[in-house]
């Protein structure tokens, strides 16, 4: 074997000894908490220029030797979008760091809703894009070997570059399941070949312009100006095409947002590599333009120019300058492959593998199994079937295309993804269902106007169907479609691919919903600056077990970090032992954890599947809500027929405890009505005995018996009619007609009426006071009253000079009729009784009535609209007053 | 609560002028404007389009970097207070 290929291959493993070194090294710092200088900024901005791969180290010298100052546009979109970091990086960044982000396609699909169909189609994106990149990488590998060893065959020596690389990014790479996806190790080992690659490509620069061509006259003094610029079309479309394109691949490339947005540890570093990154470009590019020109000028000119930064050195004869130059190029071909692999790797196991290995598992955590493992295998596997893509489409091409065309058709592919992400991040109206349709047109445009006849006639499309388009339908040219001529093929596909993408993702979404998780995404989203990132999806806590959340945690985590992150989330709970309580916040959290290790719709079905009903979809969840509402009503509706037949059930009690009330009353009236009928009766019964027995009685006895007969009898009429009277008003059978009276005349007349009586008993009778106006009242029920009222203030009073006071009056729309004497009233113990039927007063005797007067002359007053009350005085006298109604002023009150 | 605002003020202008350098960077490396740079002359033996595209190129990472020194000393506090 060659001496130089041992050399090389002995460059190639110390070299990549030493890198795995200090990936390892680093890794054990970060574990230990010890990261330090690793934190630092520049590291950060260091491991972004993996963005320079073998294409920039080889590439833009053929690239400024072939199209002039073209190459530049590479380097000048990505200037142009960390210049104006504040506004989108930063975004992704936050957004990043909030959602627990581990890829480009979790983003994507995370936003719009955690579909999974959207993180599908991302993926396949990102791989079929990635293939040629990889390609690419293999191809400047394969061609420097080449180079320097001057033999080996393209296809032996790509296929051990890829296997060696495979190997390498497995070691690397997916030595652990770390949270959020970051590669400590693989940042560190990127950083240092980031400066290996600068200062070889600087090393070479300098040699070339000051060690061949003596300075920079001797560069372009022999070149024509317009050789140098690339003609005068290079500020054309194109131009502005890859500009852009390559604005967008700095975002949009898997291994870019990894570096990017998943490894940031410090939204700060974003400052920085805003201008340092930009600056590393500049350093990159500025030797490019001075090698190609002496390479023009110097190497024969089937020399090919994508080598000249290796070939000028060995044309000098200086190999040891070559080598380094080989190793700088090395360098970016290994470290682009290694962080490729593991951004495309990590989205294919957690977009594809692990959500098609859980609708094999059975719902639960223990049917899992070991997950973790399962997803660093399918992460390895990844990584190798990546790596054998790329070597295959390193075979069809035939590795012979310009190393820029291959760069530009990753480029092109991966800006599908530009559209569903600017709208994600800035659009709240951005659609799950736009952002699909927009990406499956694109990517099928960019595979068929592209990516197919990127392979010239080798694969699917045949030379012909290029030419002259399939069946000869020269509208369906790939490079000519719908007969848009006349452009650059990147430029033509460009516009077809990303003009489709985007019109169909606006038109869609604003024509389609988003669903209820797709609506909280995006808030999270758009609005990630406002929102502190701890809302998150909902699960009914309570279905939810802790220790099949724990066996989840422990599968994807590691049992130490599983136990770590549950001991910490149990002490927030304020538990000082055992698992935490499955809450809603803790499942959250959980789900954001997971997150960061398998991706959020991956996350979001596992945890789903143990806290909800297997796929607990937010449009469930709200639909449980629904239930819940409608039970909730229906226990309210029930709680209220229950309070009402509480009320019921209560109003019968008291209606029966009246009744008991009332029954008793009725005993007791009829026990006294017996009483009091039994005494007339027995002496009428007695008197009537003596009275049959005529011997013994003489005519003036028997007279005078006659007599108490016929008073008794008298008296037991008075009595029954009083009842009857008394019962009728109570009922209210027979209300008295109402008209307007004068209540002054009506008291006056009854006065007149019992002045007999009054006189007898030498009582004098005052009357005072007047009325303003009638009132409705029966005259002579009402003069009944007043009698009554006067006849027992009369009998009743005790005074040595007797005096009854009648009183009219009006307070508060009554007329009143006071009736008081200087006899004492009654009592307050009197009063409550007063008014019951039989009751008498203390100084009552037997012979003055039955006790019905005032019950019967308080229900006359009340079946008139009045009432008969006692009243006291604050000297404890008592007297009493008659209400009376005054008449409706409208219409005079007639009852029948 | 003079300095919250004036700090506010300093960091809004501070934002506008970003965006306006990011603006003026997209139109001067795009076409047409772009084209304005095309031309034979040389300074030296190096043509002028070259340095001017160069220069172009390195007074945007000046900026950059005179910009980030105050926008990223503390992100935080941008945005998320207003």
């Amino acid at each position: 074997m060659n001496p130089q290929v041992d050399l090389l291959l002995a460059i190639c493993v110390v070299y990549v000894g030493l890198l795995f070194w200090i990936a390892y090294a680093v890794d054990l710092r970060a574990r230990k908490g010890r990261l330090n200088w690793l934190r630092s900024p520049v590291v950060y901005t260091l491991s972004i220029s993996v963005y320079c791969t073998s294409w920039t180290f080889y590439g833009a010298v053929g690239s400024a030797a072939r199209n002039g100052l073209e190459f530049i546009t590479i380097y000048l979109g990505p200037t142009l979008v960390f210049v104006g970091w504040w506004f989108l990086l930063r975004k992704l960044v936050r957004i990043g760091r909030t959602q627990r982000i581990t890829s480009i396609a979790d983003l994507i699909s995370s936003r719009y809703g955690k579909s999974p169909s959207l993180a599908v189609l991302v993926t396949l994106i990102a791989v079929t894009a990635t293939t040629p990149y990889i390609a690419l990488q293999l191809q400047s590998v394969t061609l420097s070997v080449q180079a320097i060893t001057g033999e080996g065959g393209a296809a032996t020596i790509g296929f051990w570059v890829a296997a060696g690389m495979a190997l390498f990014t497995i070691l690397f790479g997916t030595r652990n399941l770390d949270a959020n996806e970051r590669h400590h190790g693989v940042v560190a080992a990127i950083a240092v070949e980031a400066i290996v690659k600068l200062f070889a490509l600087i090393a070479v620069g300098v040699f070339v312009v000051w060690g061949m061509a003596g300075g920079i006259g001797g560069i372009f003094d022999g070149v024509e100006t317009e050789r140098i610029l690339g003609g005068a079309e290079v500020f054309g479309p194109r131009w502005a095409a890859i500009t852009f394109l390559s604005a967008t691949a700095i975002v949009c490339l898997p291994r870019q947002f990894q570096v990017t947005v998943v490894e940031n540890i410090d939204e700060r570093h974003l400052a920085t590599a805003s201008w340092l990154f930009p600056l590393y470009l500049f350093a990159m590019c500025l030797f490019t333009v001075p090698i190609a020109m002496m390479g023009l000028q110097v190497m024969p000119a089937d020399a090919n120019p994508d080598l000249y930064v290796l070939t000028l050195p060995l044309m000098a004869g200086r190999e040891d300058l070559a080598m380094l130059a080989f190793i700088g190029g090395f360098s970016s071909a290994t470290s682009m492959v290694i962080v490729a692999a593991i951004a495309v790797s990590t989205m294919v196991s957690n977009h594809i593998v692990v959500p098609v290995a859980l609708s094999f598992l059975s719902p639960g955590a223990e049917g899992w199994g070991d997950l973790r493992g399962l997803v660093l295998v399918a992460r390895r596997i990844s990584i190798a079937v990546i790596l054998g893509l790329g070597f295959v489409y390193f075979q069809l091409t035939g590795g012979s295309d310009a190393l820029a065309a291959i760069g530009l058709i990753a480029f092109a592919g991966v800006a599908q993804f530009l559209p569903g992400l600017l709208g994600g991040v800035f659009w709240r109206g951005a659609t799950r269902t736009g952002a699909l349709t927009g990406l499956a047109a694109g990517a099928l445009f960019w595979t068929y106007c592209l990516f197919l006849p990127s392979f010239d006639g080798g694969f699917l499309l045949s030379a012909a169907t290029l030419a002259e388009g399939p069946w000869g339908i020269g509208a369906l040219r790939p490079e000519a479609l719908f007969g848009l001529t006349g452009l650059d093929p990147l430029v033509h596909a460009l516009i077809w691919s990303l003009g489709v993408n985007t019109v169909l993702f606006l038109t869609v979404s604003v024509l389609t919903e988003a669903g209820p998780l797709e609506r909280l995404q995006s808030a999270q989203f758009v609005d990630v600056f406002r929102a502190s990132g701890q809302q998150q999806t909902r699960y009914e806590g309570r279905s939810a077990n802790p220790e099949d959340l724990f066996i989840l945690a422990q599968r994807i985590l590691g049992a130490e970090r599983a136990q770590r992150l549950f001991d910490q989330i149990a002490r927030t709970q304020g538990r000082a032992t055992g698992l935490p309580n499955p809450t809603t916040p803790m499942i959250a959290r959980l789900e954001r954890e997971l997150a960061g290790a398998v991706g959020a719709a991956s996350a979001h079905a596992m945890v789903g599947r143990i806290a909800g009903q297997g796929n607990l979809s937010m449009t469930e969840l709200i639909n449980i809500a629904d239930e819940t509402q409608a039970l909730i009503e229906t226990t309210r509706q029930l709680a209220e027929k229950s309070a009402e037949l509480e009320r019921a059930a209560s109003q019968l009690r008291e209606a029966n405890e009246r009744l008991r009330r009332l029954d008793s009353q009725k005993d007791d009236f009829l026990s006294q009505v017996s009483h009091e009928l039994r005494t007339p009766m027995t002496s009428i019964r007695s008197f009537a005995d003596i009275l049959l027995d005529e011997d013994g009685v003489s005519p003036e006895q028997r007279a005078r018996f006659t007599k108490i007969i016929h008073t008794e009898c008298i008296r037991l009429t008075g009595l029954l009619d009083e009842i009857l009277d008394l019962s009728q008003l109570e009922a209210g059978r027979h209300p008295p007609a109402l008209s307007e009276i004068d209540p002054e005349q009506a008291a006056r007349e009854a006065i007149d009426t019992i002045t007999g009586l009054a006189v007898a008993r030498g009582v004098r009778i005052e009357f005072q006071g007047s009325a303003s106006g009638p009132v409705a009242a029966n005259e002579d029920r009402l003069r009944q009253v007043l009698i009554n009222l006067l006849s027992n203030a009369i009998k009743y009073n005790a005074a040595s000079d007797p005096v009854i006071e009648v009183t009219l009056g009006e307070r508060a729309g009554r007329t009143l009729i006071d009736i008081s004497d200087n006899g004492g009233g009654v009592t307050a113990d009197e009063a409550q009784t007063v008014f019951d039927k039989f009751a008498r007063g203390e100084r009552a005797d037997r012979d003055q009535g039955a006790g019905l007067g005032l019950p019967i002359s308080r229900a006359i007053m009340r079946n008139m609209g009045g009432d008969l009350t006692i009243e006291f005085r604050p000297d404890g006298s008592s007297f009493f007053r008659a209400r009376l109604a005054q008449p409706e002023p409208a219409a005079k009150r007639k009852r029948a | 609560m003079q300095d919250r605002a004036r700090h506010e003020r300093l960091s809004r202008r501070t934002r506008d002028r970003a965006a306006v350098m990011l603006i003026l960077g997209v139109l001067l490396v795009m076409p047409p404007f772009v084209g304005i740079l095309a031309s034979d002359a040389r300074i030296g033996s190096v043509p002028v389009t070259l340095l001017a595209l160069f220069g172009l190129w390195a007074a945007l990472i000046v900026m950059a970097w005179r910009l980030s020194r105050v926008l990223g000393a503390a992100p935080d506090d941008q945005e998320t207070k207003q």
